[in-house]
């Protein structure tokens, strides 16, 4: 049962990073090394928090008021807040703190020297707090204004060193595509509200049961809506091109927030609004597997042909939330949407990984390049960063063994199961593409050349290559604990077909890309295909057809305002008010003569007419 | 005579005073013309008097006539003072109002 003291629990857990996050902020320049503690043990509170009440399997909700608006049928809007906890939002707060956690102990070492390094773990400690809100919330509303909070501390992180243009410029773009997805959820909060009176969401959810009639007719757009939302957070297929760049942050922020939690967002949000999307009637989940489809194989494709390791990482992320949501797509017929989820645990902890490993090399060569083709040229600290890289490629590939397997094929199984044969054969080009980039990447980084090249590198320091090694134990260690009951959704039986044809296609990628890469020099895909490695390499162009749109739209209606301004504006204000001023003044001018008769006449005149009109009205 | 028969008279004479002021070119005419409307009024007023035993238009009567000798006075002074810069005292030459 919820005691007050687990409610207390609860308030600490959500809390916490926001007063760390303020304690920061109030820092000076003279203690600024102290940011860092600070945020380590906002984060440790939280966590334990967290873990706490994964234990105790706390599940409760405060339901306060807040506002109310009034509808127009006589109905009310009312607004609460407070939290609603479940198995769900309980597996995200573990994820959540813990990788928040993780990401503070390794930004310490990381971030050491750096200008903005107070405003770092302070932004940071805020979208901790703005996660945690968004995965407790149990109002549509609250959940909004937590998600908008998540993209402007990403905003905030991605251009962290906002001296960069690039950088600058990657975080403009991050935030107005997030624009668009929140726009589209806020019209779809607002269409729930009209036809419901609640944001409730377990209000929403009795009223699905009790009567569905309510949403006949709109809960395709509903579930459009929301799922566009989660679509632009999750960077799936028109609204993936801000993940690429924002690469351009820190490679903790990228570990955090664009690998592990604030992408996982928008697949959360699905998860929770499922009964939304799952009504009968409503085609949003066929829909959400084919952009799923698509995600994860360009995902792939573009992983393939690029060159810089964070942005091979941002591709892989964009290919694996495709996998989520065709999961999720999938889950319609199953009425079951944990397989996602479990998957989604899973790449946090993994990609988190991949991404820390990453940073290490990084550092280890003072950032010089971000290339894997010379990257592989560091002496120091190349071993420990590999070696993270090494196992967070075996989850990816679904190695036996590690949590990447097992939520790997959990999502193959039901997509076998109940999938439409496209969409099976897309996961397994997905799946053969993911080993194919994976062991490119690692493959390249690993061979060095001879010594023509070094490039002077230097050891990273202890806070950063204990949380590699925590992540390390924590992806081995999941596949044999069964410590939740998303485990179940991963469950399958040791030795079936299914799981035998995809790792054999995963071996084929493997051997594919380990042949193609092992004693290349440079990328040898060009001396065989021209023109299509040309098209992956501008990722099919997708960047700059959305550039010149938006240019173009802009200069249109430019051109549309200067045409009316010239030939409209200008004509009636410059030619046609001045010359019948001046028509009527000539037409007037003509009295002004000078002469007195004149004047002495039209004054008689007028004091007659004035008389006679006396007259004539003291008669009446 | 009856008191309509006074004030026909004394309209038409008014008129004709009002005709004489727009229409003459003369200064002097002019106001010569201005003397014929006041005289008019006058008129107008004293027969009012008679008809309706009221003396308090008998009284108007005397401020009109104080007050049309004080106008001629300056109106001829004015006359000089044209003569004095233009030589002439016809109206047509006071054109400096003209737009």
């Amino acid at each position: 049962m919820v005691s007050l003291n687990d409610n207390i629990i609860v308030v600490v857990t959500f809390l916490a990073p926001f007063v760390s996050a303020v304690i920061i902020s109030l820092l000076n320049s003279k203690i600024s090394k102290l940011a860092s503690s600070i945020a380590i043990i906002g984060s440790l509170c939280s966590c334990l928090g967290a873990i706490y009440l994964f234990i105790v399997k706390y599940k409760g909700s405060v339901i306060l008021p807040w506002f109310s608006l009034p509808l127009n049928n006589d109905k009310v809007w009312r607004v609460h807040y407070g939290w609603g906890i479940d198995e769900l939002s309980l597996c995200m707060l573990v994820v959540v703190s813990l990788i928040a956690l993780l990401i503070n102990i390794y930004s310490k070492g990381y971030m050491d020297g750096d200008s903005g390094y107070v405003r770092y773990f302070g932004v940071m400690n805020l979208f901790t707090f703005a996660m945690l809100g968004l995965v407790i919330a149990n109002d549509l509303v609250v959940l909004f204004l937590f998600w908008e909070l998540v993209g402007f501390c990403s905003y905030l992180l991605i251009g962290h060193w906002y001296e960069r243009s690039s950088a600058a410029e990657a975080a403009y773009k991050a935030i107005l595509v997030n624009k668009i997805g929140d726009i589209a959820f806020l019209i779809g909060i607002i269409i729930l509200a009209q036809t419901t009176g609640t944001t409730l969401i377990n209000e929403l959810k009795e009223l699905v049961i009790i009567s569905p009639e309510k949403f006949r007719g709109l809960d395709s757009i509903i579930g459009m809506c929301i799922f566009i939302g989660a679509a632009a957070k999750s960077a799936q297929f028109p609204l993936h091109i801000w993940l690429p760049d924002a690469m351009e942050g820190p490679t903790p922020v990228s570990a955090f927030i664009h690998g592990a939690t604030m992408v996982a967002a928008g697949v959360y949000l699905v998860c929770r609004m499922f009964f939304i999307m799952n009504l009968p009637g409503s085609m949003v989940l066929d829909f959400v597997s084919y952009i799923g489809l698509i995600t994860l194989v360009l995902g792939g494709l573009f992983a393939i042909r690029e060159d810089n390791i964070k942005k091979i990482l941002a591709f892989s992320t964009i290919s694996q939330l495709g996998y989520m949501m065709v999961s999720m797509g999938v889950a319609k017929y199953t009425d079951n949407p944990d397989p996602a989820m479990y998957h989604l645990v899973s790449h946090a902890f993994f990609k988190a990984l991949l991404f820390l490993s990453v940073g290490i090399l990084l550092l280890s060569c003072h950032h010089v390049t971000h290339n894997i083709w010379e990257l592989r040229n560091i002496k120091v600290g190349k071993s420990i960063g590999l070696f993270g890289f090494l196992i967070g490629a075996l989850n990816i590939i679904g190695f036996p063994g590690f949590i990447g397997a097992r939520s790997k094929e959990g999502i193959l199984s039901i997509i076998a199961a109940n999938g439409a044969p496209i969409i099976f054969y897309g996961t397994l080009l997905g799946v053969f593409l993911t080993a194919f980039y994976i062991t490119r990447a690692f493959v390249i980084m690993m061979r060095s050349t001879d010594s023509s090249a070094q490039i002077p590198s230097f050891m990273p320091s202890k806070n950063m290559v204990y949380p590699v090694y925590l992540l390390v134990a924590i992806t081995i260690g999941l596949y044999w604990i069964d410590i939740t009951s998303l485990h179940e959704a991963g469950k399958i039986s040791s030795f079936s077909l299914l799981k035998w044809f995809s790792l054999s296609i995963t071996t084929t990628g493997v051997i594919c890309a380990t042949i193609t890469y092992y004693n290349a020099i440079e990328e040898p895909l060009y001396k065989w295909y021209k023109w299509p490695i040309h098209l992956l390499n501008k990722q099919f162009y997708i960047n700059d057809l959305i550039h010149t749109l938006a240019i173009g739209l802009v200069q249109l209606l430019t051109q549309i305002i200067r045409f009316i301004d010239r030939y409209f504006c200008n004509f009636v204000a410059i030619t046609v008010i001045p010359r019948g001023i001046d028509i009527l003044a000539r037409f007037l001018r003509i009295s002004h003569n000078g002469v007195i008769q004149m004047y002495t006449l039209a004054g008689v005149l007028s004091s007659v007419i004035i008389i006679l009109g006396v007259i004539v009205l003291l008669s009446k | 005579m009856s008191l309509k028969s006074y004030l026909i008279i004394s309209i038409i004479l008014f008129c004709v005073g009002g005709l004489g002021v727009v229409s003459r070119r003369g200064l002097i005419s002019i106001l010569i013309s201005l003397e014929i409307m006041a005289g008019a009024i006058n008129l107008a007023l004293v027969s009012l008097s008679r008809y309706l035993n009221s003396i308090e238009a008998q009284i108007f009567v005397l401020l009109i006539l104080g007050i049309s000798a004080v106008e001629v006075a300056i109106g001829l002074a004015l006359a000089l003072v044209i003569f004095k810069t233009t030589k002439n005292i016809t109206v047509d030459t006071l054109r400096s109002l003209k737009w």
